[in-house]
C-alpha cells in the first residue's frame, strides 16, 4: 500500500515535472514578447489612438474628433493619389522582387562551390542601409553624371530623364526597393529549399521528370509557405518603404513617388498633423494585415 | 565603525547634490555642428563656473519638432536653434519664452554692445508682440555667376530679372555647350522653397499679414513666368526640377551652370573651386524691372529660441550673449554663416575670409525675414509644386491661371 502511494507521489511529481517542461519555451520567449507588446505594440496601439483625436501642432487643443480624420483624409486628393502611387509601388516591387527573389534562391540552392560565400554575398544589399542604397541609385540614374545614362550615351543613344520624369522615377524607386528587400526574401526561399528531402528529386528525376516538372510540381508545391512568407516580407516592406524613397526623389518629380509611407511622414513630421499621419499609418497597418491574411490563405502547405 | 561607515555613505550620497545644485546647467541644441563655439564653452565655463552649458546637435530639420515633442514631456533644452519659419508654431503652442524683458535689460545695461547689433537679430525672432529668441547668424540668398562667361560673350553684371534671363539666352547660344546651362537651382520634391522665395521677394512679392506669399500679384505672375522662361527656352538642366541643393550647387561648381542663387556659406565653398573674381563674381538678386521701389534683401535666419520651461532665464541669456560675443561668433562667421554684428563682417579678418563680402555688404544690412507662417511646410509644400507645375515643358498653363490656382490653395491654409 505504502509502495503504491509513494509511486503515485513520484508519478506526480514527474507529471509536474513534465508540466514544467512544456512551460518551459513560453517562459523563454517571455522576455521578448514582453518587449515586442511594450515597444512595438504600445507605439502601434497610441498612434491608432491618436487617429481619433485632432493632433495638429498649429492648433492649441487635441479635441476628440472619432472617425473625423478618417473621413477627412479618404476623400483628399493627394491621399487618393498617394494610395495609387503605392499601389503600384507594392505591385512593381513584389512581382519583380518574388521573381528575382525565387531566381536567386534557386541558383544559391544549387551552387555546391563556395556556397557559403555565395549565401553572404547575397545578403550584402540587405546589410546596407536604405540611404545608402538611395544615394547610389540616384548616382546611377543621375541625368549628366550617371551611370546608366553615360552607358546610353556612349552607345549613342538620347539620355533619359530617371528621376525628373514621372515614370521613369517610379521604377528607379521599385528598382532601389527591390534591390535592398529581395535578399532577405531570398534567405526566406533558400531555407524552404534546403528543407526538401533530395531524394525527392533523384525519384522524380527517375521517374523521368523534366527540370520544369520538378520546380511546378515538387518545388514550388512543397516550399509554399516559404513562398507566402517571402511574400508577405515583400508587400510589407513595400508599404513600408520611406527610408529609400526619401533620398532618392524626395516624392518627385511633382509628387510622381509620393507613397503612403512618405505622405504619412510629411503629414506628421513636416506638417505637423500627428493625427493624419496617424491615420495614413492605420491605413497602411490595415493593408499589411489583409493582404498578410491573403497570402497565409493563398499559400497554405497542402501537404 | 559601523558608525563611521553610515557617516561616510551620508556624506558620499548628498555631496555631489549639494555640488550640482550649486550650479545651473543650461542645454543647447544646435542646428548644425558649425554653429558649435570652436572653445565649447571652455571660456564660458571659466567666467562662469556657477553654470555648466551642455549641447548636443539637432539637425534644424527636426530641431522644432523633436524639441516640441520633448517640451510635452518637460525634457526640451534650455535653448534650441530652429529654421526661423518655425516660430509661430512653437509659440502657438507655448513652448518659448519671450525674453523682451532681458533683450531691453541688455541694451540698456550695454548700449555700446547692443549698438553693434543688426536689428534682424531681433526682429526675425519676433511674433505678435514678443521676442522669443535671439537671430544671431542669418543670410539672405544673393547670386554668384560667371563672370567670365559673360565677359566671354559680352556682357555686364545683369540689374534686373530680365536682364538675367536676356543673359541667359545669350550665354547659352553663344557660350554654352554640352551639359552646361545658364541658370542652376534646386527643384527637389521635398526642398524648402528658400531659393523661390528669395527671387520672390525681390521681385518685390508681398505676403499677406499671415505670412501667405500673394501669388496672384505681377511679382508672382512674374515669378511663374520666370520659372517657366528657364524651363521652356532649355535655360536649365531638364531635370532640374527633381535636383537637391547639392546637385546645383555642384553643377555650378562643376563649371556647368552660369548663375546660382547661393548664400555666402555656400560661396565659401565655391572660392575654393573656383577662382574668385577672375572666374566667378557675386551680385545682390536684382529686383524686377518697373518694380525697383518694392525690392527687398529676403533673409533666413537659423535663431537660438528659448524654451518657455527653463528655470533659470539669467543663465540661460548669459549664455545667448557668450554665442553672440564678438570673439565667439566671428569665429563661426569667418567659417559659416554670417553673424548679425556689424564689429564682425566688417572685420579685416572677415573680408580676407569672404572677399566678396564688400560687394553685398550694404544689402547685408537692410535684411528683411522671409515670414513666418503657422504652417509654414504646408506653405512650402504648396510653393514647391506650383515651382514644378510652371517648369513643365511645353507649359502646360498660363501663368495666372497657375498663379490663380495656388493661390487659393495657398488661402485654404489661413
Amino acid at each position: 500500500m505504502a509502495e503504491t502511494t509513494t509511486m503515485q507521489v513520484e508519478l506526480k511529481k514527474l507529471n509536474r515535472y513534465k508540466r514544467l517542461k512544456k512551460t518551459i519555451p513560453y517562459w523563454l520567449i517571455l522576455p521578448s514578447l514582453l518587449f515586442v507588446v511594450g515597444v512595438l505594440w504600445y507605439s502601434v496601439l497610441y498612434g491608432i489612438g491618436m487617429s481619433f483625436f485632432r493632433i495638429d501642432l498649429a492648433l492649441p487643443d487635441n479635441p476628440f474628433v472619432g472617425l473625423e480624420n478618417y473621413f477627412n483624409l479618404l476623400v483628399e486628393e493627394r491621399f487618393i493619389h498617394s494610395f495609387q502611387r503605392s499601389l503600384i509601388f507594392v505591385a512593381g516591387s513584389v512581382g519583380l522582387g518574388f521573381v528575382l527573389s525565387f531566381a536567386f534562391a534557386h541558383g544559391l540552392y544549387k551552387v555546391k562551390t563556395f556556397a557559403g560565400s555565395f549565401r553572404g554575398l547575397a545578403l550584402v544589399p540587405y546589410l546596407v542601409s536604405g540611404v545608402a542604397t538611395a544615394i547610389m541609385f540616384r548616382f546611377l540614374f543621375s541625368r549628366t553624371v550617371g551611370f546608366v545614362n553615360q552607358f546610353l550615351v556612349t552607345l549613342g543613344l538620347e539620355r533619359i530623364e530617371f528621376l525628373g520624369e514621372a515614370n521613369w522615377a517610379m521604377l528607379v524607386i521599385i528598382l532601389a526597393n527591390t534591390w535592398f528587400i529581395v535578399p532577405f526574401s531570398t534567405l526566406i526561399l533558400l531555407g524552404g529549399m534546403q528543407a526538401l528531402d533530395p531524394d525527392l528529386f533523384e525519384v522524380a528525376l527517375v521517374e523521368g521528370a523534366s527540370k520544369l516538372t520538378i520546380l511546378f510540381r515538387i518545388i514550388i508545391p512543397l516550399i509554399k509557405p516559404m513562398i507566402g512568407i517571402s511574400m508577405i516580407w515583400l508587400t510589407f516592406a513595400s508599404f513600408n518603404m520611406f527610408d529609400v524613397v526619401l533620398p532618392l526623389t524626395a516624392g518627385g518629380p511633382g509628387r510622381a513617388t509620393e507613397v503612403l509611407a512618405l505622405y504619412m511622414y510629411r503629414l506628421g513630421f513636416d506638417f505637423l498633423r500627428f493625427s493624419d499621419g496617424a491615420v495614413v499609418m492605420t491605413i497602411i497597418l490595415l493593408l499589411n494585415i489583409i493582404t498578410s491574411v491573403f497570402y497565409l490563405r493563398v499559400f497554405k502547405s497542402e501537404v | 565603525m559601523k558608525k563611521l561607515l553610515l557617516v561616510f555613505l551620508v556624506v558620499a550620497f548628498l555631496l555631489p547634490a549639494t555640488l550640482a545644485g550649486a550650479q545651473t546647467t543650461v542645454t543647447v541644441w544646435f542646428g548644425r555642428q558649425e554653429f558649435i563655439p570652436a572653445d565649447e564653452f571652455v571660456t564660458f565655463h571659466a567666467e562662469n563656473p556657477d553654470i555648466r552649458v551642455e549641447f548636443d546637435v539637432i539637425p534644424l530639420e527636426e530641431s522644432h519638432v523633436d524639441f516640441m515633442r520633448n517640451h510635452a514631456v518637460g525634457i526640451a533644452p534650455d535653448i534650441v536653434q530652429i529654421f526661423h519659419e518655425f516660430t509661430a508654431t512653437m509659440v502657438i503652442r507655448g513652448t518659448l519664452l519671450d525674453i523682451s524683458e532681458y533683450i531691453e535689460a541688455w541694451a540698456e545695461e550695454d548700449p555700446e554692445d547692443f549698438a553693434d547689433i543688426y536689428d534682424i537679430a531681433f526682429t526675425l525672432t519676433t511674433y505678435e508682440d514678443g521676442i522669443y529668441g535671439i537671430n544671431i547668424h542669418s543670410a539672405p540668398y544673393y547670386m554668384g555667376y560667371r563672370k567670365d562667361w559673360l565677359a566671354e560673350a559680352g556682357l555686364e553684371e545683369p540689374q534686373t530679372w530680365e536682364e538675367l534671363l536676356d543673359a541667359c539666352r545669350i550665354l547659352q547660344e553663344e557660350v554654352l555647350t554640352g551639359d552646361q546651362f545658364a541658370y542652376a537651382q534646386p527643384g527637389g520634391a521635398h526642398h524648402p522653397p528658400f531659393w523661390m522665395t528669395a527671387t520672390f521677394m525681390s521681385m518685390g512679392g508681398q505676403f499677406r499679414d499671415t505670412g501667405t506669399p500673394i501669388i496672384d500679384s505681377e511679382a508672382g505672375i512674374a515669378l511663374i513666368e520666370f520659372y517657366q522662361t528657364l524651363a521652356n527656352e532649355g535655360l536649365q538642366d531638364p531635370e532640374s526640377h527633381a535636383w537637391a541643393s547639392g546637385d546645383f550647387r555642384g553643377a555650378f561648381m562643376g563649371e556647368r551652370a552660369a548663375f546660382f542663387p547661393e548664400a555666402i556659406n555656400i560661396f565659401a565653398y565655391t572660392q575654393d573651386v573656383l577662382d574668385y573674381a577672375t572666374e566667378w563674381e557675386v551680385m545682390v538678386q536684382p529686383p524686377r524691372e518697373g518694380a525697383e521701389d518694392d525690392f527687398v534683401v529676403n533673409t533666413f535666419g537659423w535663431p537660438y529660441m528659448v524654451n518657455s520651461d527653463t528655470e533659470d532665464s539669467e543663465a540661460v541669456m548669459k549664455v545667448l550673449r557668450y554665442l553672440f560675443d564678438p570673439e565667439i561668433v566671428s569665429d563661426v562667421a569667418l567659417r559659416y554663416q554670417p553673424a548679425n554684428r556689424a564689429s564682425v563682417l566688417t572685420s579685416e579678418a572677415y573680408y580676407e575670409a569672404h572677399p566678396y563680402f564688400p560687394i553685398l555688404e550694404e544689402a547685408h544690412g537692410q535684411q528683411v525675414p522671409y515670414p513666418v507662417h503657422l504652417r509654414s511646410v504646408e506653405r512650402a509644400d504648396i510653393l514647391n509644386e506650383m515651382k514644378f507645375v510652371a517648369q513643365q515643358v511645353p507649359a502646360q498653363y498660363t501663368p495666372e491661371e497657375i498663379a490663380a490656382r495656388y493661390q487659393d490653395l495657398l488661402d485654404a491654409l489661413d
